[in-house]
Formats: structure tokens, C-alpha cells, sequence
């Protein structure tokens, strides 16, 4: 069973055993908390990543996604900073996990990174205010497919044309049933209300008439996409009821010039702001507008943030950039020695053995 | 004879393969500590080693191989590098597959060790430059680096206002203690009054004392073997100067308090930077340990009283490090056996001795990490936790009596 699969199943078993399931005009049920995660989708994960994970309450993460793509859009190279602000006392010891090759300290650490095999690792204590900012180089085959824009790039004679597709949907059961005009609004008004809170925000109940089914729906992250090729900028919204994709027809273009996309997943303003008119279809469109903000929130976890409660914001920032070369497969040396220095001895040990059966044979 | 001689050629020949490391199911750990010079040291380090490896035995330890257990060598170094590099070609000789160190044979021996694929734990000395990933792959330490104790000491004392002697004496660990204190407090000369080179084998170090006082020291910072500190405060306390008196973990070892036995009241009020013994999760799993140590082995006496007349003990937290070295080990050992055990230990961790989680990484072969250093006070003849930092102020006080 699927982690939605399971979510949905918690919301009906909250319908049957609400407190107040008794209550006269309907049943309390637990409306998709914002802090459903959707697959496919960030954060990262790495197998075999364990250990102790301990931080004092508050940790907050703010990282930007650094991707490099080639001249068609592809991305080459991947790069995240990551900051984790410790606001309180105690200690900390935990992993963030991923695909990560590389990791140094990022200007204002007050500490340096570990790295493990695809974990960076933090351990030590904040004697009230601590800042852990990493910079971690990540194996773009693995990780670019839970970057949140698709881009592609194109020449046509002196124009270039620049797209992008929004490629956060996935799929996750809605619920469906009647719901009071009046709750519907409420739950809605409440949604966006919280949405400072992010990961934070309090649970939200809702009451129907009768046990909702569930329905299986494409969720999106709305983007926010700011653009700029050479001198011209651009701004778009993908999702939310708009177009999940653009293309951007830069003329006159020159060959070298640069392309940059600062992405930033944003909240569905739009589907929260929609005034529910079909008692019908009102509770799949709160159960939509919750999912689609845990969406967005999900977004703003590229790299895990270990406090699943703490606040999370992530930009990611796509720029051209050359593609490097091939990295040479990396044998330590230590064993080539070993290892022709074991066929050599092997080799004069065969050499030498014969010479002692022909010297002893000839004595 | 001319077969004979061939003969015995190929049996030289066959009996090069150097020892193996897996013979008849055990496991070798070597312990290189100065068991003849400095007792303290050795039998800590090696009665932690001995201790984990007792508790891993009832189990074995299931490596890709096979299941094995551990078998502990004490090798005394007599705190001589050269000896420490004889010792560790003769546990490499033995078969051995991890050498634990107090730090005296590192800089000698390390690279014999990294030929043979031999880890090299340290347990004791934090010195800079003993631990270096690039250089040295093969050498990972649990034990409070120098650094750490000397950024920890600046951030402790400099705001306080005092105007610091820095003195350290002539051993190598006073010598690199001190190279650590020049660079904690490059950024804030105006904090140093002065720095002074101090020779350990002198019996009196008033004259050394006197010029710190003169120079304007308002406190004294020392870094150097127990002796030496004992020596610094009979000095400043004999010539009626009662200045603040701050040290390093050699504070810890029960000489200090041996020589100042018959005046307990010059130690009151010395502060020392040391590796924390309790985790956040209380003082429960360091009780823990401590009980499995003395009923292994009984209480470690410091030799002097407190003046309700309860005898003085010495808690076992550089034991713990030796402990928690080997149950790391044996957590690589089972997850990458003998042959990738180098590279296995920055892949595992293990539940210290005192809560914490022990381990390594690939970017860091520190097993205590730099915050982890806490400040402790004497009062009759016993230490607490300092109330004005706000690591120290969090941590128990270790019960030290019996």
C-alpha cells in the first residue's frame, strides 16, 4: 500500500471514529494534512542511510538548488546549499541523505559537514543559535529527476527559444463526497490562513453528511518562474490553473548568451481563493487545494530537512553552464600498487620455481 | 645439501605471506599505550579495549567471512615513538586488524600500519596533525582534538576579559597544545599578556610563574602533563598570587591531585576543558559504563580524600573512548570484514558509551567532534560542570566518591 494509499485510509478511519461522528448534521473527518508526501517526488533519500537523529526543537532549512544544463537545457551538474538554522539550545546529530558525492562547509557555517556514502552528516551542539550551511555536490543522473522544471533549448537561426514544463504532478487519492458551501469555504479560508506555518500548519477537520470516497488525481506544484536571457527577462506561473508549460522566443540572441531560471515552488493561491458553488464537488476541491499545498511544500524539500515540522523554502536556480568532462574512474592507488606489485611477484615466483625444478633437475 | 638449501629457499619463500589476520577465528586489536611510564593512560586505554571486546565476544562478531571474536595485545611503548614503531610492526606481524593508540606511535608508525590496510585508532593524544585524511586514510581518533579544547578555551575565557599567560611545557603534548592556543587566539592577542615555554622536568616553576605575573597574566592557562600543572599552581598559590587557573584534560589525571594532597585548597576554583562524559540523553548510559568498568575491574582511586574523608575516584571517560573505538570497529567489521576495514570505519556508527552516536566520514576522521568540550571546576578534590557556559551549564555532575 502506497504512503497516499495509507493517508486515504487514515481520513476515512478518522470519519468512522471522530468524537463527534454522532453529532447531529454529519461526521468529522480529517481533511490530506499539508504534510503529505506525494511520489515521485523530493526530498532525496540515499539507501542505507541510518543513524541517531536529534536536533533541538525549531530547525528551520533554506537551500538553493544550483543546476547546471548544457546548451539543449539538460541538466550537467547539480549543487545545493543548504542552510539549517538551529534557534534553540542542545545537541544535534543527524543525516541528510541523496545522491551526494562532495560536500564542504557554505560561507556562515558555524560547523563543518561530514560526509558519509550519500549522507551529509551533522553532529554537535548549539549553545543557542547555530547556522550548519553545507554545500553538497550531488550525481545530477540521480537527482535530476526530482527537479521540479523540464527545460529545453533551442536555436533557430539568431532566436533562441527557451521552454520549460512543469513537471511536478503526481498522482494522489482525493476525496469525494458532499460537503457543505459553508465548510468547504471554511476549510479553504483556513488552508490559506496557515500557509505561513508551511509544514507546521494544524490538521483541519471538516464535516459531511456521508463517508467521502476517494478519487485518483494528477496533484501540481504551482512554479513560479523568473527568466533571463542576456538582457531579457521574463516571469511566468506554471500550474495553479495556468499552462504547466512556457516558451520563451528570445530573438536576436547572442551565441554565448546565458539562460537563467529561478524556480521557487509557490502556494496555490488560486484554487484557494476559489469560492466553492457545488455542495457536490466542494470537498474534492478542498482535499485538492490541501494536497496541492503539500505539493508545494514537498518542493521546498530538495534535500531533507530532518525536522519534518520546521519550515522549509528552497529556490531552484538553473544557469548554463559548461558540461564538465567525464570524471576519470578513481582507483586508489594504494591498491594498483598492491595489485601489480602481486602480479609481479606472482610472475617471479612462477619464474623462480622453474629455475629451482631445472637447477634441481640438472644437479 | 645443495636440495636442502633449495629446499629451505622455498620454504622461506612460502613463509612470506606476513601474519594472517584471521587465524583460527579470532581477531586481533593491538593496544601500543606507555604502560611502563605512564600507567594511567595505558591501563585506561587498554581496559576500555579489553572491556568492549568481552561484551562483543559473548556474540562474536559475524564478518562477511565468518563469525569471529576478539582478541586484545597490550604492546607498552614507554611513551618512545621509535618504540611505538617497533610495536606496531609486530602487531602488523601478529596478524593484528586494528591497532587502538594512545597517540605516541602515530607519526612514526601510521604508514607501516596503512601498507599492511591496518586502522590505527587513537584514544588519547588530541594533537593536530596526528588525524590527517588525506595523508593519513588509515588513522581515525575518538578522543577531544586540541583544536577543539583550545577554540573551546578561547571562547571561555576571552570574553571574560582576562589577560592570559599561556603557558605550556616542554613535552609533546605541551608543545603541540601549545602550537593549538597560538592559533585559538591569533584573533585576539590583546588577550595574551604572555606565552611561556616551561620545562617539565623542573621541580619548581616559580620563576617562570613570576614572569607571567609581571608581564600583567590576570589567569593562568596551562597545557601541560598533570605534573606540570601542579607545579604552576604550587607556585602561583605559594607566592600568595590567587590568580584564575585554567587547564586541559591532563587535569583529569589523578597526579594533580597527588601533589597537591596536602593543600586542597590551592586546586579549588582550577577550571579545565575536557571531552564531555554525558550525552543529552542524561547521565544514565555513562552510570552505565561505569558500573560494567568497575565490576571488570574496580574503581579507578585517585589516591587523596575530600574533606569528609570519602575516598576520590576517577571517572573512566578516556576508557570510553578505547569502548566506543571498538565497537565502531566491530560494527565495520561486520558490515565490510577485514579486507575493506580502512574504509568501512567512515561507513558505521555505534552507540557510545555515554548515548552518543560514534562514528566517522568520509571528510572527517574525528570521532568527538570540537563542540563537545566542556568546562569543569575543582572543589575539594572533585569536579562539576561550570555554570557559565552554556554546554557545561546543561551537563551532570559525575559522581566522584565512594
Amino acid at each position: 500500500m502506497t504512503r497516499t494509499g495509507r493517508l486515504l485510509g487514515f481520513c476515512v478511519a478518522a470519519c468512522a471514529f471522530a468524537p463527534a461522528a454522532s453529532a447531529a448534521g454529519g461526521t468529522p473527518i480529517l481533511l490530506p494534512s499539508v504534510r503529505t508526501t506525494l511520489t515521485p517526488g523530493p526530498p532525496l533519500t540515499a539507501a542505507n542511510v541510518s543513524g541517531e537523529v536529534l536536533y533541538p526543537p525549531g530547525m528551520m532549512s533554506d537551500q538553493k538548488v544550483l543546476v547546471g544544463i548544457d546548451a539543449a537545457g539538460k541538466p550537467v551538474s547539480l549543487h545545493v546549499v543548504q542552510r539549517l538554522e538551529l534557534p534553540k539550545l542542545g545537541d544535534y546529530s543527524f543525516t541528510v541523505p541523496g545522491p551526494i558525492s562532495d560536500v564542504e562547509a557554505a560561507p556562515g557555517s558555524d560547523s563543518q559537514p561530514g560526509l558519509r556514502r550519500d549522507a551529509i552528516l551533522w553532529s554537535g551542539f548549539s549553545a543557542g543559535k547555530k547556522t550548519l550551511a553545507a554545500r553538497a555536490t550531488l550525481r545530477p543522473g540521480a537527482a535530476a529527476s526530482r527537479l521540479p522544471l523540464r527545460v529545453s533549448i533551442a536555436r533557430g537561426g539568431d532566436t533562441l527559444v527557451v521552454r520549460g514544463e512543469n513537471v511536478t504532478t503526481a498522482r494522489a487519492p482525493v476525496l469525494v463526497g458532499p460537503l457543505s458551501l459553508t465548510e468547504a469555504a471554511k476549510a479553504l479560508r483556513q488552508t490559506h490562513r496557515y500557509l505561513a506555518l508551511g509544514a507546521a500548519a494544524p490538521d483541519i477537520y471538516a464535516t459531511v453528511r456521508a463517508t467521502p470516497l476517494s478519487r485518483s488525481e494528477r496533484i501540481v506544484a504551482p512554479l513560479d518562474v523568473q527568466g533571463q536571457v542576456g538582457d531579457e527577462r521574463f516571469h511566468y506561473v506554471l500550474g495553479d490553473g495556468r499552462p504547466l508549460r512556457f516558451e520563451r522566443r528570445v530573438a536576436h540572441a547572442r551565441k554565448d548568451a546565458k539562460v537563467r531560471l529561478v524556480v521557487t515552488p509557490a502556494p496555490p493561491e488560486r484554487l484557494l481563493q476559489t469560492q466553492p458553488r457545488n455542495a457536490e464537488r466542494a470537498l474534492s476541491l478542498v482535499a485538492r487545494a490541501r494536497l496541492t499545498v503539500a505539493r508545494e511544500l514537498q518542493f521546498h524539500n530538495f534535500l531533507a530537512n530532518p525536522n519534518p515540522t520546521g519550515r522549509s523554502t528552497a529556490a531552484y536556480v538553473y544557469e548554463t553552464a559548461k558540461r564538465s568532462a567525464a570524471p576519470k574512474a578513481v582507483t586508489p592507488s594504494h591498491d594498483s600498487d598492491s595489485s601489480w606489485s602481486t602480479f609481479l611477484a606472482v610472475g617471479l615466483g612462477i619464474v623462480g620455481a622453474g629455475t629451482l625444478v631445472v637447477l634441481w633437475a640438472n644437479s | 645439501m645443495r636440495r636442502a638449501a633449495l629446499l629451505l629457499v622455498v620454504l622461506a619463500l612460502a613463509g612470506c605471506g606476513g601474519g594472517d589476520k584471521k587465524s583460527a577465528g579470532k581477531l586481533l586489536i593491538a593496544v601500543d599505550a606507555p604502560f611502563s611510564r605512564s600507567q594511567y593512560i595505558g591501563q585506561t586505554i587498554a581496559r576500555g579495549v579489553e572491556l568492549a571486546a568481552s561484551e562483543v565476544n559473548v556474540g562474536g562478531v559475524p564478518t562477511p567471512d565468518g563469525n569471529y571474536t576478539i582478541e586484545v595485545k597490550r604492546y607498552d611503548n614507554a611513551l618512545s615513538p621509535r618504540k611505538a614503531l617497533s610495536n606496531i610492526r609486530r602487531a602488523i606481524s601478529d596478524g593484528a586488524v586494528a591497532i587502538v593508540d594512545d597517540g605516541t606511535g602515530v607519526d612514526a608508525g601510521w604508514q607501516a600500519a596503512n601498507d599492511a590496510h591496518v586502522p590505527i585508532g587513537i584514544t588519547y593524544d588530541g594533537g593536530g596533525g596526528l588525524v590527517d585524511l588525506e595523508t593519513r586514510p588509515n588513522v581515525y581518533r575518538i578522543a577531544p582534538t586540541n583544536r577543539g579544547i583550545a577554540f573551546r578555551l578561547a571562547e571561555y575565557t576571552i570574553p571574560k576579559g582576562l589577560k592570559l599567560a599561556l603557558i605550556h611545557d616542554d613535552t609533546t603534548y605541551g608543545q603541540q597544545g601549545g602550537a593549538s592556543l597560538d592559533e585559538a587566539f591569533s584573533r585576539n592577542p590583546e588577550s595574551v599578556a604572555t606565552k611561556l615555554t616551561v620545562p617539565s622536568g623542573d621541580s619548581d616553576l616559580s620563576p617562570q610563574v613570576l614572569r607571567a605575573r609581571r608581564a600583567g597574566a590576570t589567569a593562568l592557562l596551562v597545557w601541560g602533563q598533570a605534573s606540570t600543572i601542579a607545579k604552576v599552581v604550587i607556585a602561583a598559590r605559594s607566592a600568595g598570587w590567587d590568580v584564575p587557573i585554567y587547564a586541559t584534560p591532563s587535569a583529569e589525571d589523578p597526579v594533580l591531585r597527588q601533589q597537591l594532597a596536602d593543600r586542597p585548597q590551592w586546586l579549588d576554583g582550577l577550571t579545565f576543558a575536557t571531552g564531555r562524559m554525558t550525552a543529552e540523553l542524561g547521565p544514565d548510559f555513562f552510570y552505565a559504563f561505569e558500573s560494567k568498568f568497575e565490576n571488570a575491574y574496580g574503581a579507578q582511586n585517585v589516591g587523596v580524600r575530600t574533606r569528609g574523608g570519602d575516598a576520590v575516584i576517577a571517572p573512566p571517560d578516556y576508557a570510553m573512548y578505547s569502548y566506543d573505538f571498538v565497537n565502531v570497529l566491530t560494527q565495520a567489521l561486520k558490515q565490510f570484514g577485514v579486507e575493506d576495514l580502512v574504509k568501512g570505519l567512515e561507513q558505521v556508527t555505534a552507540r557510545g558509551a555515554n548515548g552518543d552516536e560514534r562514528g566517522f566520514n568520509q571528510h572527517n576522521h574525528e570521532g568527538v567532534v570540537d563542540d563537545d568540550v566542556f568546562f569543569a571546576r575543582f572543589h575539594d578534590m572533585t569536579y562539576a560542570p561550570v555554570a557559565d557556559d552554556p554546554l557545561s551549564s546543561t551537563l551532570p555532575t559525575i559522581k566522584q566518591t565512594r
